[in-house]
């Protein structure tokens, strides 16, 4: 209903009790710290950046070993969790909770490590593998992949591509080098893909055997080892074994620590809001021996806080009123009708420091026009009926769930009306049922009108809410002119164009054309029609007056004004126009479930009562889907004519919206958090 | 001649589904290319740019309901399919506003989709303002479709 008034504070502290009371301050979450201003001989302010990253790496260890004891425990987080909200705990709980943490982060700590030694344990496990592997080839070798030889031998350990025989070999080289005489070589595996062997020669010879060889595509083994294969294998094995053990013991540990999962996303939280606590003390000034805090809170609250901060400490509060700009934080405050639209208002902007807070009379026609376009009853009942199921079963939700689901409920019963009104359930489920598989038609008569049957009557109908919602737009432009006391604009910026609009409407309603759309005649009195005639003149003349009343030179405000008429007559036609697709899209949802069920029809319809069972698989997909478009389309288009034709008429925006200072945790929250504003 | 006029209207019936089917096949395939480079970014992000994915995809069920609502009146899905060559021309044309509307205006919030993507991925907190973009454009595939819907509910009563 309104943008709450919000207050200035200025606290002035011993720095002895700087803790407490910010912890009292984040307790209540009820102020906004602002910058208290720079720095001068007595105060300075404090640099708390390493502190805050230190915290927040902190926090993320704790997530990490969360994590990591989630996945060795193959924890499952329930279903709809996000709905069950944060766990309430005494402030005492966190008290106490503080003395732990120094042991419960070590923990968390021990548990990343873990982790990090079983990556590494398993890293090099695959390692030593591949080294196993490579090493097979090489088990009938005599000596290490490295031996270089003796001293009057060199000896040369490695591979040709392909299989190659000895004396294929031994022919190579001495093509290669046929001044080598004195060569041995020794094939130790054979495959297709590669020769492993080894060779000696003479010493005196090694440069010449090395050239040759190299001649021949030789290669030695990638990584040679100093010990005989065997033993080679042998302690590759080990370090498996090592490796598999060190896994184990990591596993251990960390399952260990399993039990530990709550404190870690205790601590976690615990983290988070310390980090948050030292953002604001950067923003405080501080002496030697005092502190100063400057901020925003809503004036409801201010005097409590006041009383409570003068009585808890030594201290000096002042509370100024806070000026009328838009450095001023804003927060909404509606009835729990309205108060879940407040979402769509911000997803557009918060009222700037000009704007009436519209979201009251927006909730209404969102409501209105959501249910229009959704219009089957059943739809609207699933939507209610879950949306208020879970309200009920899960109290503990967070505060931004709930409001969503308010708002889809609320949506829902609107759809429901509106189904009935137009006798839609599922489409026409009933009477394809009915009829198809039992032979007995039963038709639920719509209570107002059958859309298909009657798409003009209802189109106009539209419109008409079309006409209402920008009616109200123009209301509350009126309204945000006389807040700002410029009375001159109401007549210049509302009256005129109302003066235009409305006469043009009636004439219309009165003329050939539109008896011939509406299928009725309105039998306007000749007079009414002059008399409209006569208003619409003065209309135009006033817009072509006074609405380029910026300029000082005449024949610029004369065009300038023309150009006002032209906007004012194309900008309603357009925006009463925009409005048809409220008839479009309910529509569409109903003709849809009817092609569902056709569907379901034709292919079960010959098959007596056993075609219920294709029926009903063809009712639940299409229907499903259906719902799942058309409340996106509903959602979208009511925010649509909200954003576009209706804020067009009088929003400005540009609030920025208040974000006081308090516990932004994910899992627990302190129980007094909970006196919300 | 009666049979020529049966023709025109299933060709009516052709166009409104096929044109404005493929506007939206178009959109949400641009869109969805998007879609999947922002969800490669950040998982989370998934619920919603499928819904602004999916905004370029109203044309093609419009289409489908002026084509479904054509067939059941010219008694294709029952009924004696005889009618004038008039008729018959008449539904072509009035099956035209939303299919070629769907097809043009298709494409188009498929690419604002896109934008409103690029938009969300960047700026999460603006995900109410990056929907009302794509939804401009759907403004005038209503329109087609409306012409389309009056137009065809009342062929019926025509004296041709």
């Amino acid at each position: 209903m309104a943008v709450l008034q919000m207050e200035r504070i200025h606290l002035l502290a011993m720095k002895r009790d700087r803790k407490k009371i910010l912890e009292l301050l984040q307790r209540r979450g009820i102020v906004e710290i602002q910058d208290a201003g720079g720095r001068d001989d007595v105060f300075d302010k404090m640099d708390t950046s390493a502190t805050r990253t230190l915290l927040e790496k902190n926090a993320d260890t704790a997530a990490q070993a969360v994590e990591i004891v989630d996945a060795a425990t193959e924890h499952k987080k329930p279903f709809l969790n996000f709905l069950e909200g944060r766990t309430p705990v005494a402030p005492k709980a966190h008290d106490d909770f503080s003395e732990r943490r120094a042991t419960v982060l070590r923990r968390a700590q021990g548990v990343v490590q873990h982790q990090r030694e079983l990556e590494e344990a398993k890293a090099e496990i695959l390692r030593a593998e591949a080294q196993l592997e490579a090493l097979v080839p090489w088990m009938n070798l005599p000596i290490p992949q490295n031996f270089a030889g003796t001293r009057k031998t060199a000896v040369f350990v490695g591979t040709l591509e392909n299989e190659v025989s000895r004396a294929e070999i031994l022919e190579k080289l001495a093509a290669a080098a046929p001044q080598l005489d004195a060569v041995d070589v020794e094939v130790v595996h054979t495959s297709k893909e590669q020769t492993c062997f080894y060779m000696v020669v003479l010493r005196r010879d090694a440069a010449m055997a090395e050239e040759a060889l190299r001649s021949v595509g030789f290669a030695r083994p990638p990584s040679p080892s100093r010990h005989m294969p065997q033993e080679q294998q042998a302690r590759l094995q080990k370090r498996i074994d090592d490796a598999q053990e060190k896994i184990k013991k990591a596993a251990e540990g960390i399952a260990a620590s399993a039990e530990h999962r709550a404190d870690f996303l205790f601590l976690q939280d615990h983290m988070t809001m310390r980090a948050e606590k030292y953002g604001v003390i950067e923003q405080l000034v501080q002496s030697k021996h005092v502190f100063v805090l400057d901020g925003y809170v809503p004036a409801r609250v201010a005097g409590a806080l006041k009383e409570e901060l003068e009585q808890h400490f030594e201290c000096a509060v002042q509370l100024i009123d806070a000026p009328q700009d838009d450095s001023v934080p804003v927060l909404l405050q509606n009835n729990g009708f309205s108060r879940p639209s407040e979402v769509i208002v911000a997803s557009y902007s918060l009222p700037g420091k000009a704007d009436v807070d519209p979201t009251t009379i927006m909730s209404f026609f969102y409501y209105i026009m959501f249910g229009l376009m959704f219009s089957d009853a059943m739809y609207g009942l699933l939507m209610a009926g879950v949306c208020g199921g879970l309200l009920l079963a899960k109290k503990n939700m967070e505060f931004n769930w709930q409001q969503n689901l308010k708002l889809f409920f609320w949506c829902g019963v609107s759809t429901l009306f509106w189904g009935v009104m137009f006798g839609s359930y599922f489409g026409d489920l009933l009477t394809v049922v009915s009829d198809g598989f039992f032979g007995n038609p039963i038709i639920i008569k719509p209570v107002w009108l059958d859309p298909l049957a009657q798409p003009m009557t209802l189109l106009m109908s539209c419109l008409g809410i079309g006409i209402i919602h920008l009616s109200v737009g123009m209301g509350l432009k009126i309204a945000t002119l006389a807040k700002a006391r410029a009375y001159a604009d109401i007549v210049y910026d509302v009256v005129f164009p109302l003066l235009v609009v409305y006469p043009l409407i009636i004439i219309l309603m009165g003329s050939e054309m539109f008896a011939g759309l509406a299928g009725f005649q309105l039998a306007l009195p000749a007079v009414v029609n002059t008399i409209c005639m006569v208003v619409a003149v003065v209309g135009v003349l006033g817009v072509l007056l006074f609405g380029g009343r910026e300029s000082r030179n005449w024949v610029k405000r004369l065009l300038k004004g023309a150009y006002a008429c032209y906007n004012v007559i194309a900008g309603w036609l357009g925006d009463i126009l925009s409005y048809s697709r409220l008839l479009a899209l309910g529509l569409a949802t109903g003709v849809i479930a009817s092609v569902v069920n056709s569907m379901g029809l034709m292919v079960g319809g010959g098959m007596g009562l056993l075609g219920l069972l294709p029926f009903v698989l063809i009712f639940l997909f299409g229907h499903a889907l259906n719902f799942g478009i058309n409340v996106l389309g509903a959602y979208v288009h009511s925010n649509r004519l909200e954003y576009v034709e209706f804020f067009g008429k009088f929003y400005e925006g540009g609030g920025r919206p208040f974000e006081p200072f308090g516990i932004h945790t994910k899992y627990y929250k302190i129980e007094e958090e909970t006196q919300n504003v | 001649m009666f049979e020529l006029g049966i023709a025109f209207a299933v060709l009516g019936m052709a166009c409104a589904s096929f044109l404005a089917g493929a506007g939206s096949a178009i959109g949400v395939g641009t869109a969805g290319q998007a879609a999947a480079g922002v969800v490669t970014e950040d998982p989370t992000k998934f619920g919603k740019v499928l819904v602004l994915q999916l905004l370029p995809g109203t044309q093609g069920i419009y289409g489908l309901l002026i084509a479904f609502i054509t067939m059941s009146q010219i008694g294709l899905l029952g009924g004696s399919p005889d009618m004038t060559l008039a008729k018959g021309i008449a539904y072509l044309a009035a099956c035209l506003p939303v299919g070629i509307v769907g097809l043009v205006s298709g494409i188009h919030q498929g690419k604002t989709s896109v934008a409103a993507i690029n938009l969300f991925a960047r700026r999460p907190d603006q995900f109410g303002k990056s929907l009302i973009f794509p939804a401009m454009v759907e403004t005038y595939a209503i329109l087609g479709f409306l012409v389309s819907l009056l137009a065809v509910s009342s062929i019926p009563g025509l004296n041709i």
